[in-house]
């Protein structure tokens, strides 16, 4: 299968590994074995992602058949009648997503330029570090800050509107609505368009914006005539990428929207969306049709994010084919290629020729524009500052050692914990881990190692639209498969919708760290007679394993703060995790179930859930960076 | 290099094991560490408490371990029609829809009524610190979006000592599938016929464009305690415990009643006459005066033919047990006990399950 898009095979040394004469029928026998055990976890994620498909089809069949074309013109969902319409539906989940675009596209852009050609240093690597921190904290987190900052705001806000416009009335939502909404989702996908328009701003060709500086233009007359230009595709496919995101997002949108499916053009509006409603009533689903409505509304939204996925894909890698993905991979290692150093890149002023403006205008431009890209970045990395702190100023305080030794106290008295919530998730990212670690791991060496392989580009495409499906999708099909026919919520069903997620992350970084791996190495070792699994599993990986360990921690800070699908399969539980066979409480549950209950004992526990989620992510993050300065050093002891 | 090498290798071979420990386990499930008997059972989260005490003490009198989980009315009902679990517990009688479902997989479906409750109208108006007074027709009109203000003249007219400012009512309904839901609708229902031909009644049902939905009692709790203006509907237990204030209701009788589990277990008494013998019964709109309007039960529900069963004596048994001895539990957790008469016509009903073929 020709792979549409064709990413150019990276080959940055040597082909695979020659097929060495074999010296006996056992060493035959074993690479055999290992290479048939890589093309199976290759081919099984695949079949994972087929089954998917497969999956919601099947569960959503009695919907397609008997209500047809009419799912997508009816506005009407009432179960009580049996009339199931999506367009409510799908409407909140584009005006949501397009307002987050809207906003988070231009002030995304605007911080990726500053960050990639204005920002000295030291404001450049804290700056990205920080946009970078925007993508790692989970989605309900966003949506309590959103629920207890944004939503009080947002309705003060509106007051202020009606009182000011005469004959305006404002209804009384508690700040809720698309709007609302929209903006949360606009913090939450700003760092996916930054991070990939940075890539692609620093994949320009230095030659071309030194030339343009060169023949007089300012800073900000090159950025707009050559870099930006340039950087299109990448940016438009960066913003496809974003899309993907905020249209299969779920917590921060239901926690938010109002969940009231109708559609209204207004300031004021209160909707829903397809994530929002299939969390809210898949479980509690009454009849069989209700169901397979529900199904299918995740069917849709499964096409949908992998249309905009591919599209994303295309984009980008047609701006810069291969040095987008090792950009990508570069900027999360926190190493910022060396610009090149130009005096006229230095002082900021290039050696002026004949500038077609007038000088003065043009310059003031300049410094207009560095002003107001400074500021992209700074609203950007507001909110970060805002939600860190405020989660700190109120999660510190309600801390102690009960929290994290006991169980929930009932309601109305005082005390009590989390513990068997922070035990559940440990439990439920360890399952996943182990689920996921082995198969990424051995798809990732089919991928580099035998690269030979036909297969290759077809599964490298399917891992990456499997990491674009939306979490709650990947919850359904959990659900379809484990707790549907077993009758009962597990957390088996939840590792495994957790592993889904996590194989594309791990597979990913383990490719690119293999191909990283010098082939002079495993020459070596096969010149030395080791069969080539030998080769790889005692060299090769190794060699590779803390590039590897960084992937398996990107996957655990991705995973552990996932809600959405776990609502659909752990379930929770009040009491300790038993066995992964029973409902299985997780710590993100709690923020957003005390979270919203508005009782002061329940919010402070989960403002200290928040901060201890928020802590580990970061520690992940901050020690996934010191890693790979360890990977760097690894990989020049080797060569 | 070496450390790393075994790193590796223990971790693949952890993995590995690990990933094919969960096949083995899943398919053989959990056997030979209970010899007793395990009942499962699962659905409405409104009992949750009440069942994880009557497991407790169920489990240290007899030994029979029962598995509760709380997973939604809705889901419970599913289940036990699958067979999936031994009993289901609702806050609503089957419809006649899941009967007819039941009936084609194993035939007629047992309701026992184990416990009752009810569900308050609560809100949040500062400055007023008396609780105020509903109609069922307000409460209707206010869901349908013809009362917008506090104020408005229906509501100052019925609560004529308190000074109700002029604030936009923001009512606030339960957007997951919900027993509270329909307790709630199906009241609006009796009262309001125009309630009736725009909303109907049921566990998710279509509101008119009013209002906002939020999940779970404490979603809508929350949402109240954080919204000055406004109004939403919500389990006794959970405005008690989140110290909510909440309004009485007027009853049939024309009497205003405050939600408490004396009167929401004087609706079920005062109703007796008016259950019919499957025990599918509503309770809302009670008459009696002091019967608290918005009440209702939760049930037990399984197939009357058990005999395909060998866990049936044991179900009969814990069942008879909770409407028996387990109603002491009920007043410390908040819930309403069952009627001794009304207790006694669920007697008859388990007498008559199907234990042999």
């Amino acid at each position: 299968m020709e792979h549409p898009s064709g990413p150019p095979m990276l080959a940055p040394t040597a082909a695979s590994p020659p097929d060495l004469p074999c010296r006996s029928a056992r060493k035959r026998w074993g690479d055999l074995v290992f290479a048939w055990l890589c093309r199976g976890a290759a081919l099984g994620v695949v079949a994972l992602f087929v089954l998917l498909g497969v999956f919601l089809v099947i569960e959503a069949w009695p919907a397609i058949r008997a209500i047809g074309w009419d799912f997508f013109r009816s506005t009407e969902w009432n179960p009580q009648t049996n009339q199931y319409g999506a367009l409510a539906f799908i409407f909140g989940t584009l005006a949501t997503s397009a307002l987050a675009l809207v906003i988070a596209v231009p002030l995304g852009v605007g911080t990726a330029v500053f960050l990639a050609e204005i920002a000295p240093r030291w404001v450049g690597a804290p700056g990205s570090f920080l946009v970078e921190l925007l993508a790692a904290i989970p989605s309900v987190v966003y949506g309590f800050w959103g629920l207890m900052f944004l939503a009080p705001v947002v309705q003060d806000f509106f007051n202020l509107l009606g009182k000011v416009i005469p004959g305006l009335t404002v209804p009384n939502t508690g700040g809720m609505g698309i709007f609302t909404a929209g903006l949360a989702l606009a913090v939450m996908v700003l760092p996916y368009v930054a991070a990939v328009s940075f890539d692609v701003c620093r994949a320009v060709p230095r030659s071309q914006a030194d030339a343009a500086l060169a023949l007089g233009a300012t800073r900000w007359h090159m950025i707009w005539t050559v870099i930006l230009p340039y950087a299109r595709p990448g940016i438009i496919g960066g913003c496809f990428l974003a899309l993907g995101r905020a249209l299969g997002e779920t917590m921060a949108v239901t926690m938010l929207i109002g969940n009231r499916p109708e559609i209204r053009f207004s300031l004021f509006a209160v909707g829903d969306s397809i994530a929002s409603v299939i969390a809210n009533q898949l479980n509690e689903a009454e009849t069989d049709m209700q169901r397979a409505a529900l199904v299918e509304l995740g069917l849709i939204l499964l096409l949908v994010t992998v249309a905009v996925n591919v599209l994303a894909r295309i984009l980008i890698w047609r701006v810069s084919a291969v040095r987008s993905r090792q950009g990508w991979l570069d900027w999360l290692r926190g190493r910022t290629r060396t610009p090149v150093d130009l005096p006229a890149a230095k002082n900021g002023r290039p050696p002026v020729v004949v500038p077609r403006q007038p000088r003065r205008l043009a310059r003031f431009l300049d410094r207009l524009m560095t002003v107001v890209l400074g500021c992209c970045l700074a609203v950007s990395v507001g909110p970060l500052l805002l939600i860190l702190g405020y989660i700190l100023y109120r999660g510190v305080g309600a801390l102690n050692w009960d929290f994290f030794t006991q169980l929930p106290a009932p309601a109305g008295e005082p005390g009590g914990g989390l513990a068997h919530a922070m035990l559940g998730s440990l439990m439920l990212v360890g399952l996943a881990t182990a689920f996921a670690v082995p198969v990424a791991i051995l798809a990732a060496v089919h991928l580099a190692e035998y690269r030979n392989s036909r297969l290759g580009p077809m599964v490298r495409f399917i891992n990456e639209l499997l990491g674009g499906v939306p979490s709650i999708v990947i919850g359904i099909f959990a659900y379809a498969l484990l707790v549907r026919p077993l009758g009962h919520f597990s957390g088996w069903a939840g590792a495994f919708a957790l592993g889904v997620m996590m194989i594309p992350i791990v597979m990913r970084t383990t490719e690119e760290a293999l191909k990283l791996v010098p082939d002079s190495l495993r020459n070596a070792s096969l010149a030395l007679g080791a069969t080539s699994w030998q080769t790889i599993l005692r060299v090769t990986l190794p060699a590779a394993l803390p590039a590897v360990l960084t992937g398996v921690f990107l996957g655990i800070s991705r995973i552990a703060g996932e809600t959405a699908p776990l609502l659909l399969t752990a379930y929770n539980s009040s009491f300790w995790p038993e066995s992964p066979n029973q409902p299985t409480p997780f710590l993100p549950y709690y923020i957003f179930y005390y979270s919203r209950s508005g009782y002061a004992e329940w919010e402070r526990q989960a403002w200290a859930a928040a901060l201890v989620l928020l802590a580990v992510v970061m520690l992940i993050n901050v020690g996934v960076r010191m890693l790979m300065g360890q990977r760097v050093l690894l990989a020049s002891r080797a060569d | 290099m070496t450390p790393l090498r075994q790193v590796l290798t223990v971790g693949l071979l952890i993995g590995t094991c690990l990933t094919s420990g969960c096949g083995g386990s899943q398919e053989s499930g959990r056997p030979g560490r209970l010899a007793a008997v395990r009942l499962n059972a699962g659905g409405s989260t409104f009992i949750n408490p009440l069942m994880t005490k009557w497991a407790k003490v169920y489990l240290e009198k007899t030994g029979v371990r029962i598995d509760y989980s709380s997973t939604g009315s809705g889901n419970g009902i599913q289940q036990m029609i699958n067979r999936t679990i031994d009993f289901g517990c609702t806050d609503a009688p089957l419809n006649e829809e899941q009967m007819a479902k039941a009936a084609g997989i194993g035939g007629e479906v047992m309701h026992i009524p184990l416990t009752l409750g009810g569900v308050v109208p609560a809100y949040n108006l500062p400055g007023i610190e008396k609780p105020l007074r509903f109609t069922g027709a307000i409460l209707a009109q206010i869901y349908l979006g013809k009362i917008e203000k506090w104020n408005d003249p229906a509501l100052q007219t019925i609560n004529p000592d308190l000074a109700l400012p002029d604030l936009n009512i923001a009512p606030v309904y339960r957007s997951d599938g919900s027993g509270t839901t329909y307790l709630f609708t199906d009241f609006l229902c009796k009262v309001s016929p125009e309630f009736r031909h725009t909303v109907g009644r049921g566990t998710s049902v279509r509101w008119p464009s009013v209002g906002i939905g939020h999940k779970g009692n404490e979603g809508v709790a929350g949402h109240i305690t954080r919204t000055p203006g406004a109004l939403g509907y919500v389990e006794l237990i959970y405005a008690l415990n989140q110290k909510l204030s909440f309004g009485s209701v007027q009853n049939r009788e024309g009497k205003f009643v405050t939600a408490s589990i004396e009167t929401i277990s004087e609706a079920a008494r005062s109703s007796l006459t008016e259950i019919p013998d499957d025990l599918r019964f509503s309770i809302t709109d009670a008459p009696g005066s002091a019967s608290y309007p918005i009440s209702g039960a939760v049930w037990a529900v399984f197939y009357t033919d058990q005999s395909r069963s060998p866990k049936a004596p044991a179900l009969v048994e814990f069942l008879r047990w909770a409407i028996h001895d387990g109603q002491q539990y009920c007043k410390d957790l908040q819930y309403a006990r069952l009627p001794d008469d009304l207790v006694a016509r669920a007697d008859r009903r388990l007498d008559a399950v199907k234990l042999t073929k």
